[in-house]
């Protein structure tokens, strides 16, 4: 077992350290590259942009740029929240589902527009193929896509030689979209039909549960949305069939967020840069993976039991996963803010229920969201350069941009506001009337499950404990509103820092007060990501997963 | 927000509509079977998937893992138990199904995912070791030796194709038609 978990592992590094680089290549070309042009997806784009009346010359500065990003998420929350709740008298709902309930539209919409893809609704008997093809698998796109346009709009913020502008926002959305995503989702949803993903729009015979899958599968692991077609997520045969379909969907979770390090490094022209970014990232993953097999591979037993039971936690696991890949996705998936699983959280020892919080709780930067996840690590970087700058008593430069007074507030409510949401969120439901009723599991891993929901929620990860009923008005509301504040409270305040970037020249092209060049910068970057996760959350987790481990 | 709603549209109709659609047609086309649900019909007229474990309860069949659904095996509503091992009522549980198999069958270590209950509880393999417990059971109700079908679960494992990326295992829907070709029943 040890065997196949090592394995695995150093073939999913292997393939993101190689691939990465060539990916993140293509998409730092596809970005940058004009509009217009004679190949047929640039005819496509630019055609798609005229019948949706952008005008792509327009140059945003970061308000408007803001302003779009909001249009974008309040418009998409109130279409897909109507879609819901009128199913019911839609076509394509061969089951003849109910017209969905105006809280639980509200959440999932909130919850697939934020890339959060939280799920209160069960998916095949919930959701009519129609609310799952056309509401749903559109905002899979747009919120991967509008993530990486924010980080290409602080890209142009870094690089920018004293203009306002940030680019255009409909013009970036509609590029990541055309470009790198759905030509990416086509591929891998057509491999995965091939596989036993099922694909068809008619019922399936005696009660069987089938549908449009493998289209929405595809771009709900390539985009970190990680929201199900089924309610068992991607550990139902119909979503991952076996074990092979499993690794390609592992691969595709990481491939795009870690592309875009080495993205990253070729748009600022800093490709060592991009490259420590990755590396930093890849540590992080690989420690809780081990830690979450250390965890998993011992079988827990019960009293009273007068046979030996072998094998590992299999409880809530799938066979054809075994105990490797469901651990090495189960970090994955919490690193990667994707949300999917291929085996049940809850059902993790309390040490391998800790690692996917965690790993959430540091900010969803451990390669996090596509687009999402690399700006809030740079959030992060921005912090580094402005704690080392204060060490070595200079102005803290990044990337030949000054690091001031503006900078360091927005970095700080940005890094701020998820945890704020995620505690504060916490002591709210906890004072939720009749909330351990909504409980699978007693004591501490009870408090477990709620705390997973508001980590989950506040960072935009979306896979549960889902031992929680979060199903209730109460809930739905709650978590609707940490998955908005963790989405715009991080979006918002790193467009702001771009737009003051923007306007500043580039220092004098020296070294000095440069520290990202450095090996110690990365060592500084991932003490303080640690030490601000900890200091944040391990009151909480005392209570929580730690005390769960240390009773049993 | 005018914009926005043109944007939302046109992308609505190019990733929901288009996209579906000619993934459909595709998969359709390209992977019949697969596509739809992997279905196989019985001789008696029964119709199942090969993928979707469904309650078997005669002794002269394999059976799959427990299923936590409501009820087991609900192919229209996955999930597991999310209990946690921590949990006494998941402690009960397992221990008197471990119980139950250490009386019936004379062994010296049970495998977890005889159990424990799967992720979708609709897992349709089972580990090998499995398979080889429940042989005698199924070679006593069928009335033959266990050599016969000790053979039959040999030919029914399969392996990945590299070894390292999962374990080796048997799909019970595909044993037990294998079976029913190969073995009368009583």
């Amino acid at each position: 077992m040890i065997f196949s978990f090592l394995i695995q592992m150093i073939v999913l590094v292997a393939v993101l350290a190689l691939v990465g680089p060539i990916l993140g290549w293509a998409i730092a070309r596809v970005m940058d590259r004009p509009l217009g042009g004679d190949s047929l997806v640039s005819k496509i784009e630019s055609g798609l942009l005229r019948l949706c009346g952008v005008d792509p010359t327009q140059e945003m500065d970061w308000k408007r740029y803001s302003i779009a990003v909001v249009q974008l998420t309040a418009v998409g929350i109130v279409v897909l929240a109507l879609i819901q709740m009128v199913q019911g008298w839609l076509p394509l709902n061969p089951q003849g589902f109910d017209n969905v309930p105006f809280h639980l539209a509200l959440n999932t919409a909130i919850s697939f527009v934020t890339n959060t893809n939280w799920q209160s609704y069960g998916g095949e008997s919930t959701l009519s193929y129609f609310t799952q093809a056309i509401g749903l698998t559109p905002q899979n796109f747009i919120s991967a896509a509008a993530g990486i346009a924010v980080l290409m709009a602080f890209v142009r913020g870094i690089r920018s030689q004293s203009s306002a502008s940030l680019g255009n926002f409909w013009v970036d959305t509609m590029r990541a979209i055309v470009w790198i995503l759905l030509p990416l989702s086509i591929v891998l949803s057509i491999f995965l039909a091939g596989n036993g993903v099922v694909q068809t729009l008619s019922r399936g015979p005696h009660g069987i549960a089938v549908g449009p899958a493998a289209s929405q599968v595809a771009i709900k692991q390539l985009g970190t949305n990680g929201g199900g077609f089924f309610n068992a997520n991607s550990a139902h045969p119909f979503e991952n069939p076996n074990a092979t379909t499993g690794l390609i969907e592992l691969a595709a979770i990481l491939l795009i967020p870690a592309a875009l390090c080495f993205s990253y490094g070729h748009w600022v022209k800093r490709k060592d840069h991009g490259r420590g970014l990755f590396i930093v990232m890849t540590v992080f993953l690989v420690v809780g993976m081990g830690i979450c097999y250390s965890s998993e591979r011992i079988t827990p037993s019960a009293p009273g039991q007068r046979s030996l039971v072998v094998g590992g936690n299999m409880e809530g696991k799938e066979m054809r996963f075994g105990i490797p890949q469901s651990v090495i996705w189960a970090t994955a998936t919490t690193a990667a803010s994707n949300g999917s699983v291929n085996a049940m959280h809850d059902s993790f020892r309390p040490m391998g229920g800790f690692v996917t919080m965690a790993i959430m709780a540091l900010g969803e930067v451990i390669f996090g969201g596509v687009g999402s996840g690399l700006y809030r690590m740079i959030l992060f970087a921005m912090l580094t350069v402005f704690v080392g700058g204060l060490m070595i008593g200079k102005t803290p430069e990044y990337l030949g941009k000054k690091i001031e007074a503006n900078e360091t507030r927005w970095v700080i409510i940005g890094l701020i506001m998820p945890s704020l949401a995620v505690l504060g969120g916490l002591s709210i439901a906890l004072v939720i009337p009749g909330i351990s009723t909504l409980l699978t599991n007693p004591g501490a891993h009870g408090l477990s499950e709620v705390l997973y929901a508001v980590l989950s929620a506040a960072n935009n990860n979306g896979s549960a404990f889902a031992g929680l009923n979060a199903n209730t008005p109460g809930m739905n509301t709650l978590l609707g509103v940490l998955m908005l504040v963790g989405r715009l409270a991080v979006m918002l305040p790193v467009l702001a820092i771009a737009g003051g970037l923007s306007v500043k020249s580039p220092g004098p092209d020296t070294d000095s007060a440069e520290i990202t060049r450095s090996l110690l910068f990365y060592v500084l970057l991932g003490s303080i990501i640690v030490i601000v996760g900890a200091l944040t959350f391990f009151p909480v987790f005392v209570l929580g997963p730690i005390a769960d481990a240390l009773r049993h | 927000m005018i914009q926005a709603f043109r944007f939302i549209m046109v992308l609505s109709v190019l990733t929901g509509v288009l996209y579906t659609g000619a993934i459909t047609v595709i998969a359709q086309k390209w992977f019949p079977f697969q596509a739809n649900g992997s279905i196989v019909y019985g001789p008696s007229g029964t119709t199942s998937s090969l993928l979707i474990a469904h309650a078997v309860t005669n002794d002269q069949y394999f059976w799959p893992r427990p299923s936590a659904t409501t009820p087991s095996y609900n192919a229209s509503a996955s999930g597991g138990s999310n209990l946690s091992p921590t949990n006494p009522a998941w402690q009960t549980l397992v221990s008197e199904r471990v119980n139950v198999i250490s009386d019936t069958a004379h062994v010296a270590e049970i495998p977890a995912d005889m159990v424990m209950a799967s992720g979708s509880g609709l897992d349709p393999h089972i580990s090998v070791a499995n398979a080889r417990i429940q042989l005698f059971r199924v070679a006593t109700a069928r009335g033959v030796s266990s050599e016969v079908i000790s053979a039959l679960v040999d030919s029914a494992i399969e392996t990945p194709p590299f070894r390292w990326v999962g374990p080796q295992v048997v799909n019970v829907n595909k044993l037990n038609i294998l079976l029913d070709r190969n073995v009368q029943l009583l």
